[in-house]
């Protein structure tokens, strides 16, 4: 294959930039559970970084529980790919729907001011990240890779690409497009659009109000527990995985335009190469401030993302 | 929430299995039993032992064992008979003595919790002073001080909610004399014979009961100065309030300077010492006679007040009970506040003189410092509504500019500062670190700020960590000059054995802080500020439409918060000599947030007793090394006591008036008005009734309140 001259001396943007986008998948679909939320309650779940770690550890626990130290390879691996996938989305969509359940229903029912669900968020996820932290240990784990995700896939202008970068991205754009279809084109997703819009007129119309609002929940959580899933198999599952993960991909909804579902795969995707490139002159440890950095940016100069706000018309 | 239980079923049809379970489940009883169940079984688990990753059900089955969760299933069905409303003690009560015989136990029924508390702290006190520490009697004395005055003031409450203000003040004139006449009698009996000790088996508790009357006399006769004086001084009641206080505090002043001028090493130095010490006891009956004689002459004066006042034709007895009801409720608030603020003024003054190291250390380094941060969070969350997830950033600004004027890091500074003449430097750099945090952000809507303050908390923590040439990385600041000033040095000179005293001048100094402070906020809110930052925080758009500078009050509003934080930053890093960037961490920042809350927000007194609670009770939970508590589990509890709180009390345990009355708004807003018929919302259906009440509603859209 031919290749630039440029990119074959400077063959670090290919890691770079591919590596920005795998992580700028997961930040989409980080980005979607705090859209899909925002947009039926108009609140921003601040325990979404917790679904995102319980998905984490649903998928460690699976795959930990049949693999131990084995690695399969082949089908079999791709097998288990979606085994630890399915059990990081189960375990992210339990945990939001009790999030829901728990923490938000009965604050609903009353009315409660904003204010009080945020905190009441805030606290969720202070409980959710330390209880983890006391049942399933505080040192960080890998997740058990199967062949298909250790090592790199191929080489490009000599650069290496890795397995999981191209099976993140897969993944995430099957699940991104699974989201977009859920949402604007079966009976499920016109409901929640239907509360986003006005829950008041939806409920009129026939549409239960707690139980959309508890699928959009779960929904999310399925999303970010994947996340979650291939969060681990890249890094490592902990019980603090979920906090800069959960900052950025609300970085990646606002940056997309708060409500609006495409804005915030589009968002992701940016952060996670906005994010990237830097790295080329700054120590990794920086990343977190220019991610912050885009966030304020973009709150001050176009505070409804790029595809604009959409509050009221989740799509 | 009552589910309509069987509505859909004919009497006569059979039912099925899930018919019924679904009936069941229906009951709200039964949810809520389930609920119960369920919320004991986390508490198991919170306070389990711990898990693993390669045995993440260890930790769950453990606290799950057999004779354990019987404790947890059984907090569960407690917590379901609290919940489903079957323990109402106060209406019970209110039910079976109906008529006017009841009145007086009425009253009583609504403060039972209280009496049995005061009578549970005294036997306490004395169990204490008697079995389990004779040798040390100051915390049984104490307690038995609390318990005696709470339930002085209790009785004296009674008398006048039932509408007998005449009998109150002769209950309080009442409790002067009986004062008076322990202090008398046990002071010269005590000193020959130990009588009272002698019967407990106990020495010192002689002492301790002589103290404790010394305690009471001091504090009910204030009380009395005080409420005599603001009553008197209605017209001038600035000027009434702070000669009262001033005179408070020469009279205290002077008790304790006489006690601290024969200070020793054995005697604590105390006003309660001061009355008990032997060289004093020459003393001490003779205030006990002046202070017994000034009580039964103001008995007796009352008395025939009293009756003269029964006497009169015009005013039948029912009359003047309703006439005086407000009034009286009116002159309870005044002689009661006072009285509140004033004993825990002296219990803050004087408890510490008599605290082990540790504890004064503790509450210098834990309490006190978060004291100060929730009080300048309030500002920011309480009062201008704003959510401010990064708080402790300015906390790390305050402690690093201290470390930096002091030449602690490896960035030298152009002059080194010490002492107090860094305060400002490190006040004025938090709070520039404020307004310019602020001014760009302030803009946004509320949750977006709770982000974007919660990015900065940890950018500031990235910076603080990875500017190694600047903050001195991971490793922190040390080496930070302890603060060193003169101001108690005389009183304490000849405490160099007690090792104690120097965290005492700090002590006073923070509390000093706290106080002005908490004045200074007080002033703030009632002041047009305090009402701009309500207006904002109630209805921003209304406030805009009448041409409040919304921005202007926010970054005031934050700025403040954050001089106050950067205040606290300077306090510890000088008081510790040195700190890691690790205490800067988001959590801490969310620990401030559940100060504020737990306390109340907008309330001043909310995040003293907030930062009491939630920074105190672990430390000393640390202290003792109980099995069942793990330091680092503090976070899941104060997680939970956040969702707790927003679901059960939003409002704190110590409420802000108006923040209280605004939660109700808000979520009477969506409802009819004959929804707001309750008796403790008439002001909110009146304003509902005019504004509308689509006008309290957020935005438009916003689910909370149409789903009802």
């Amino acid at each position: 294959m031919h290749c630039p001259a440029y990119f074959v001396q400077n063959n670090e943007w290919i890691a770079l930039v591919s590596e920005g986008l795998a992580n700028g998948f997961l930040y989409a679909l980080i980005a979607i559970g705090y859209t899909l939320v925002y947009g039926v309650l108009r609140l921003i779940n601040f325990a979404h970084s917790e679904v995102f770690m319980m998905g984490g550890f649903g998928a460690y626990f699976a795959l930990h529980a049949a693999l131990g130290d084995s690695t399969p390879g082949g089908f079999l691996a791709l097998g288990w790919i979606v085994v630890g996938l399915a059990a990081g989305g189960l375990a992210g969509g339990v945990t939001a729907y009790g999030l829901e359940r728990v923490a938000y229903r009965p604050l609903r029912r009353r009315g409660a001011p904003k204010f009080t669900y945020l905190i009441a968020a805030i606290g969720a996820s202070l409980f959710l990240q330390n209880i983890a932290g006391k049942e399933f240990g505080r040192q960080g784990v890998f997740v058990p890779e199967p062949k298909l995700v250790a090592g790199n896939a191929f080489y490009l202008c000599g650069a290496p690409v890795q397995q999981i970068w191209i099976l993140v991205i897969l993944v995430s754009v099957l699940m991104l497009i699974f989201a977009d279809t859920l949402v604007n084109r079966t009976k499920l997703g016109r409901g929640i659009r239907a509360v986003a819009q006005d829950g008041e007129v939806a409920s009129l119309m026939g549409v239960n109000i707690d139980r959309t609002i508890a699928t959009t929940f779960i929904l999310g959580g399925i999303l970010g527990g994947a996340a979650g899933c291939l969060w681990g198999m890249q890094y490592q599952v902990g019980y603090q995985m979920g906090f800069i993960p959960g900052l950025k991909g609300f970085t990646a909804a606002v940056l997309g335009g708060i409500g609006n579902l495409r804005g915030a795969m589009l968002g992701g995707i940016i952060l996670g190469l906005v994010e990237a490139i830097p790295i080329k002159w700054i120590s990794t440890s920086w990343q977190d401030v220019v991610a912050f950095g885009v966030l304020v940016t973009v709150l001050m100069f176009r505070p409804t993302g790029i595809l604009g706000e959409r509050l009221g018309r989740v799509a | 929430m009552t589910a309509p239980a069987s509505l859909e079923h004919e009497p006569g049809t059979a039912r099925s299995t899930r018919t019924l379970l679904v009936d069941v489940w229906r009951n709200s009883y039964a949810r809520l039993f389930v609920a119960s169940m369920l919320a004991g079984l986390v508490l198991a688990v919170m306070t389990g032992p711990e898990g693993s990753a390669t045995a993440p059900l260890s930790g769950i089955t453990g606290s799950l064992s057999a004779p354990r969760v019987y404790w947890f299933l059984a907090v569960g069905l407690v917590l379901f008979v609290v919940r489903a409303g079957w323990l109402r003690f106060g209406s019970v009560v209110t039910q079976w003595t109906r008529g006017v015989r009841g009145r007086m136990l009425h009253v009583l029924a609504a403060t039972p919790r209280r009496v049995v508390a005061d009578l549970a702290l005294i036997g306490f006190g004395f169990v204490y002073v008697s079995w389990i520490s004779p040798h040390d009697p100051w915390k049984g004395g104490l307690c038995i001080q609390f318990g005696a005055s709470l339930l002085a003031l209790e009785v004296v409450s009674l008398a006048l909610r039932t509408g007998r203000p005449r009998v109150a003040r002769i209950l309080i004139y009442g409790f002067v004399a009986l004062y008076g006449a322990l202090a008398w009698l046990t002071g010269p009996v005590s000193r020959y014979l130990d009588t009272i000790g002698v019967v407990l088996h106990n020495p010192v508790l002689g002492k301790t009961l002589l103290a404790t009357a010394g305690f009471l006399v001091t504090v009910e006769l204030l009380v009395v100065l005080l409420g005599s004086l603001r009553a008197r001084a209605a017209r001038r009641r600035g000027r009434g309030v702070l000669v009262g206080l001033g005179v408070v505090l020469v009279a205290y002043g002077f008790l304790t300077w006489t006690s601290w001028s024969q200070w020793d090493a054995k005697a604590s130095k105390s006003l309660a010492s001061f009355l008990s010490r032997d060289h004093l006891l020459v003393h001490a009956p003779m205030a006990g006679v002046l202070l017994m004689a000034l009580g039964a002459a103001l008995v007796l004066g009352g008395l025939g007040w009293l009756i003269a006042d029964a006497a009169d034709p015009d005013a039948t007895r029912t009359a003047r009970i309703l006439h005086r009801y407000h009034a009286v409720d009116r002159a309870q608030g005044a002689l009661g506040k006072p009285a509140l603020v004033l004993f825990v003024l002296l219990l803050a003054l004087e408890w510490p003189l008599h605290m082990s190291t540790s504890s004064l250390s503790n509450i210098n380094l834990q309490i006190m410092p978060y004291v100060l941060l929730g009080l300048g969070l309030n500002v920011v969350i309480g009062w201008a509504g704003l959510l401010d997830l990064g708080y402790i950033a300015f906390y790390a600004i305050g402690a690093y500019t201290t470390a930096y004027f002091t030449g602690a890091l490896p960035v030298h500074p152009p002059f080194i500062l010490s002492d107090f003449w860094l305060i400002p430097f490190a006040i004025a750099a938090a709070m520039l670190a404020g307004v310019l945090l602020g001014t760009p952000t302030l803009r946004l809507r509320g949750d977006y700020l709770a982000i974007v303050t919660l990015g900065f908390g940890e950018i500031i923590f990235i910076f603080a960590t990875n500017l190694t040439g600047i903050t001195g990385g991971s490793f922190g600041a040390s080496g930070i000059p302890y603060f060193n000033f003169h101001v108690l040095t005389p009183i304490l000179k000849a405490g160099q054995q007690w090792s104690a005293i120097s965290y005492l001048p700090s002590y006073y100094l923070l509390l000093g802080v706290v106080i002005v402070s908490m004045v200074a906020f007080n002033f703030l809110n009632n002041s047009k500020v305090g009402r701009t930052w309500t207006a904002l925080r109630e209805d921003e758009p209304a406030a805009d439409s009448l041409g409040i500078n919304a921005l202007k009050y926010k970054v005031m509003a934050f700025a403040i918060g954050a001089s106050t934080g950067g205040f606290a930053g300077v306090f510890v890093a000088s008081q510790s000599g040195q700190f890691l960037p690790t205490s800067f961490m988001v959590q801490f920042s969310i620990t401030v947030v559940v100060v504020v809350v737990f306390g109340g927000m907008g309330s001043l007194a909310g995040p003293v007793i907030g930062a009491i609670v939630i920074q105190g009770l672990p430390a000393y939970l640390q202290q003792q090394s109980y099995t069942w508590y793990n330091t680092l589990d503090l976070y899941i509890y104060l997680g939970a006591i956040l969702i707790v709180m927003m679901i059960f009390r939003p409002q704190g345990i110590i409420p802000s008036r108006r923040r209280r009355r605004e939660i109700q708004l808000v979520e009477s807003g969506g409802g009819p008005v004959d929804d707001l018929a309750d008796a403790d919302a008439g002001d909110v259906a009146w304003r509902t009734r005019v504004f509308g009440s689509g006008y309290f509603l957020g935005e438009r859209g916003y689910l909370g309140s149409e789903t009802r």
